[in-house]
């Protein structure tokens, strides 16, 4: 997650200071490592590639917040439709599939989704078995097939789910893995094919047992971080394999910093912490933390600027007022807990007590509608820095992309 | 000819004859509240020899016993007013840890005195004070107080800050009050007792002849109703104890109480091995203490008019307690909260004093005067006295049932208080982690090797539902086979479960699967229970969460929403 901290920069720091000969002279920075700030960087360099005269694009990332979360399902705030230039933009950086479609959760449910990411099996709408990975800690192929079987009706599929007859997990050491360590594993050539043999076994020994067709695998979010194991085995199998949507210790965060290393490679990124801005009239200067190099800090300048800094949801910038609301001594004036400021503070528009707004008056599930998600922050300079993504009150990928294409659009209407 | 047993216009209800109903089974009591004076007395007359039925509305220890500060104190405060309460409470904490070793652990406490107007004068007073206490403190083996300098003082507790004349030591025992309540119902069951959770009463009336009472309670998850013919019925509900008492048409004034909500604040680890005590703005003692493998702050004290099934934290008390704390221990402004609890003490009435100065003490209500003998109400009472409070009651009712047999459990072990399994040698025996078998011995004692025995037959369920804690797939199934647990929340107090970093995010829905199939309920009615659980931690978490949690708290819903968790 990015820290934005709204502070001035003292003069003394001067203008341009560049403390790693990153080249900002043609203007161009945006902040933040999320699928907003992902997809604005992927946008600027598709616009680039067909320029003439190019602009540099400065990529400066921390750590990717809610993003880095996302379990593989894409939803919409709204009906939004990704088209065009975006739409393959999007599915080239991410291997999304972009339809509307079902899938399986980790808790036995199935979640409607406007698409998903690769490895998130789309559950087939033909009549059939699927056969739910046993052996798996946390995963409770017995349940889960009981659930979804239940589930199945509500929405009215066709599907029966069974358990695998055999742990499909079979080594020991793996009994105390979960999460990324254990996706990691599965990157393994050795370790996939071990899987694919004793995959092969299960569906011939689960075709002797039923006429029902069995019409796909479904695993718990193991299915690697680098490799796309779903499509492998899909391939290899000739039906359909993937993972159901996983819950909060899955290895989503391993997965989403594997797909944006291209991006990465490819566009000057700053690994750094944005801990200041300043405006001024010849151009903006960010401070930039590095992470790794000993905290070293430096000063970038640019021209136009684009925040996808996320919102309170992925952390991404810094409040106001009382650090840490239960230590806080009395306040000498009224101000709101979760006051935000970049540049200009941006209120969370309720009203401030002597205390400052008591946070579960914010927060679900005592607030319906939920305004946690809907704090925004504006642009202090609309000609200059644009705010898109979580930053801006969307909450879904599709939405921050959706932020993202018309920022670009604004962003190089006047280049 | 039946009289109104509480005559006293207007009284909306009055206990009413039934006619004998048919195959309506027979106890000799009926004790009403599952928490820990209740459950104590379950265990006490099963012990003489009762038959026994207890009904609990919501949880085992859902109300005061679950949510205080986890302390069989010695009664120190009692000492100069009353020194026979400090050494009756000094001599039934030693009774407790003889009968619970594993579920007690010291807790050295610090008292710094700060520098000020006859702050030498308060130091040696102090002292004195604690000399007398030193008396009483061999009955719980406690050690014996300390008079510190102030440098002794931060050399203990490097995180101290202030300037201070001195400071003061002793120590005191603390206790997970919840496991305390279910290892007495526990007991009960297995020596006869029948014990039924989420079970409210809905009426207690006489029978025809007089001589019996029918009490009639439905099943607050499945709908079920039951009756029970019971000769005596001990109401033992805490703060619930008018409410209760009025489902039996009584009401008098002796049922009154003054309720007081108490909060306490945890933090996600142990920020100093001593118990550090300090004043809130208003001067009220409030202290920090180590307990578990996590700090705790405690306690407010105010009065309470709202609804004692859903007492919620603000963020008003939680600064309160943190401000008082960090005037000493300034770390506490750096340190992340988990979780609060809340509480409320069935504190016996009284106008016109504050909340700090009503009496702590118990009484038993003999309802005899209001027409119905045999009926009796604990009120008052703290979690380090029930064991003699429960005593007290079962006497008076096996005085009122014609039998003599005396009490035995001050000697007789609480489930798994016989031996404390070394937890590094189960660790090493079963394959588990040392942290893990740490925390499983510590809240079964012995029993715990009864639960990884059944790892033999099931060793899947060495899983580890809940990391933060850390809780095994066999504990939870532990809980509901043996501990009555049937719902995610019932198994979260029984194990800690989901109450450490994440909120229970991660294992929430782990541990509903469990339950679910462990009591034939749907997989949806567990995705419920997962839920319930879950805004229920959320509302005692978001009152105490500052910015970095606020973002936490943020990012783990938003999973849950991609997950497909809708509400």
């Amino acid at each position: 997650m990015n820290s934005f901290v709204v502070r001035a920069f003292a003069d003394e720091q001067g203008d341009s200071a560049d403390s790693d000969g990153v080249d900002m002279t043609k203007r161009i920075a945006v902040v933040g490592g999320g699928i907003a700030g992902a997809m604005v960087v992927s946008l600027l360099e598709r616009w680039n590639a067909e320029r003439a005269e190019k602009s540099a694009l400065v990529w400066i990332r921390g750590r990717s917040g809610a993003s880095a979360l996302s379990s593989g399902v894409l939803d919409a705030d709204e009906d939004e439709i990704l088209t065009g230039t975006t739409r393959n933009i999007f599915a080239e950086l991410t291997g999304a599939t972009l339809d509307n479609c079902f899938v399986a959760t980790d808790i036995g449910t199935f979640r409607e989704a406007k698409g998903r990411l690769p490895q998130i099996l789309l559950l087939p709408r033909a009549r059939g078995r699927i056969l739910v990975a046993s052996g798996f800690i946390g995963f409770d192929a017995k349940h889960l097939s009981r659930s979804l079987y239940d589930d199945a009706k509500r929405v009215g599929s066709a599907l029966a789910f069974e358990p695998t007859r055999r742990n499909l997990r079979e080594r020991t050491e793996e009994r105390h893995m979960s999460g990324a360590s254990l996706a990691a594993a599965f990157d393994l050539a050795e370790r996939q094919a071990l899987l694919l043999q004793s995959l092969r076994e299960e569906l011939q020994y689960a075709r002797t047992q039923s006429d029902l067709p069995v019409v796909g695998v479904l695993f718990p979010p193991v299915l690697g971080i680098r490799t796309n194991l779903a499509a492998l085995l899909t391939g290899q199998l000739g039906l359909p394999v993937g993972e159901v949507v996983g819950g909060v210790s899955g290895p989503y965060a391993a997965r989403y910093e594997a797909m944006m290393e291209p991006l990465r490679a490819r566009v000057t990124a700053v690994e750094g912490w944005v801990t200041g801005c300043e405006l001024r009239d010849s151009a903006i200067s960010l401070a930039v933390v590095k992470t790794g190099e000993d905290d070293a800090q430096g000063i970038h300048a640019c021209d136009k600027l684009v925040l996808a800094t996320g919102g309170l949801v992925g952390g991404g910038f810094s409040y106001a007022g009382g650090q840490w609301i239960g230590a806080s001594p009395t306040p000498s004036h009224a101000r709101s807990t979760f006051r935000s400021s970049l540049i200009e503070p941006t209120g969370v528009d309720l009203p401030g007590s002597l205390f400052g707004e008591a946070p579960e008056s914010l927060a679900w599930p005592y607030v319906s509608g939920d305004r946690m998600r809907h704090l925004a922050a504006t642009s202090p300079d609309p000609s200059r820095v644009w705010v898109v993504g979580a930053l801006n009150g969307k909450a879904s990928w599709l939405s921050c992309v959706k932020d993202a294409e018309r920022v670009v659009a604004e962003l190089t209407r006047n280049p | 000819m039946f009289e109104s047993v509480y005559s006293e216009p207007p009284g909306p209800l009055s206990m009413r004859f039934e006619a004998p109903p048919a195959d309506v089974p027979t106890v000799d009591v009926v004790v009403i509240g599952g928490g820990v004076n209740g459950t104590g007395v379950a265990r006490d007359l099963t012990l003489r020899g009762l038959r026994v039925v207890l009904f609990e509305r919501n949880d085992l220890a859902f109300g005061a016993s679950g949510n205080s500060s986890g302390m069989i104190h010695g009664g120190v405060r009692y000492l100069s007013k009353n020194p026979s309460v400090t050494r009756d409470s000094c001599k039934d904490s030693g009774f407790i840890q003889a009968i619970a070793p594993h579920l007690l652990f010291r807790i050295p406490f610090i008292m710094p005195v700060r520098k000020g107007p006859f702050a030498s004068v308060m130091y040696e007073l102090i002292d004195a004070y604690f000399q007398a206490y030193d008396i009483f403190q061999p009955l719980k083996r406690g050690k014996p107080h300390a008079r510190l300098s102030a440098d002794e003082c931060r050399r203990l507790e490097p995180g101290l800050v202030g300037d201070f004349v001195g400071g003061i030591t002793f120590d005191e025992w603390g206790v997970d009050g919840s496991r305390l309540c279910v290892l007495n119902a526990v007991d009960a069951k297995e020596r006869g007792a029948s014990i039924h959770v989420h079970t409210t009463v809905e009426a207690i009336t006489r029978e025809g002849d007089g001589g019996h009472y029918i009490v009639r309670a439905r099943d607050r998850i499945t709908g079920q109703v039951q009756r029970v013919r019971a000769k005596s019925v001990v109401n033992s509900t805490g703060a619930w104890g008018p409410i209760t008492a009025a489902i039996g048409g009584i009401h008098t004034p002796k049922m009154r109480l003054r309720p007081g909500k108490g909060i306490h604040v945890a933090f996600d680890r142990r920020l100093s091995n001593y118990a550090i005590m300090s004043q809130a703005i208003d001067g009220r003692d409030i202290f920090i203490e180590p307990w578990q493998n996590m700090s705790v702050i405690g306690t407010t004290d105010d009065d309470y008019y709202g609804d004692l099934d859903n007492v919620l934290p603000t963020s008003e008390e939680v600064r309160y307690l943190v401000q008082g704390i960090a005037r000493v221990f300034p770390a506490v402004r750096e340190a992340r909260i988990v979780t609060t609890w809340t509480g409320v003490r069935p504190t016996l009435y009284t106008y016109g004093k504050n909340e700090d100065a009503l009496s702590r003490e118990h009484e038993i209500v003999d309802h005899r005067e209001s027409g119905a003998p045999g009926v009796f109400s604990m009120i008052g009472g703290k979690l380090a006295s029930y064991r003699l409070f429960a005593q007290e009651q079962s006497d008076v009712v096996m005085s009122y049932v014609g039998q003599n047999e005396k009490c035995v459990t001050h000697v007789k072990p609480l489930p798994g208080g016989d031996v404390v399994p070394s937890a590094m040698e189960t660790a090493d025996a079963y394959g588990i982690t040392p942290t893990a078998a740490q925390r499983l011995t510590y809240r079964h004692g012995s029993r715990a090797l009864r639960i990884l025995d059944t790892l033999g037959d099931q060793p899947d369920d060495a899983e580890i539902v809940c990391p933060c804690e850390p809780v095994m797939a066999c504990e939870v199934k532990h809980a509901v086979r043996e501990e009555f647990a049937r719902t995610v929340d019932d198994v979260s107090r029984r194990t800690r479960l989901g109450l450490g970093t994440c909120g229970g995010m991660r294992c929430a829905f782990r541990c509903a699967q469990i339950v679910a199939d462990e009591t034939d309920v749907s997989p949806e009615q567990g995705r419920a229970m997962a839920m319930t659980f879950l805004e229920r931690q959320t509302k005692m978490r978001i009152p105490a969460m500052g910015t970095p949690q606020a973002r936490q708290e943020a990012l783990l819903i938003e999973q849950l929403r991609g997950a497909g968790v809708r509400r």
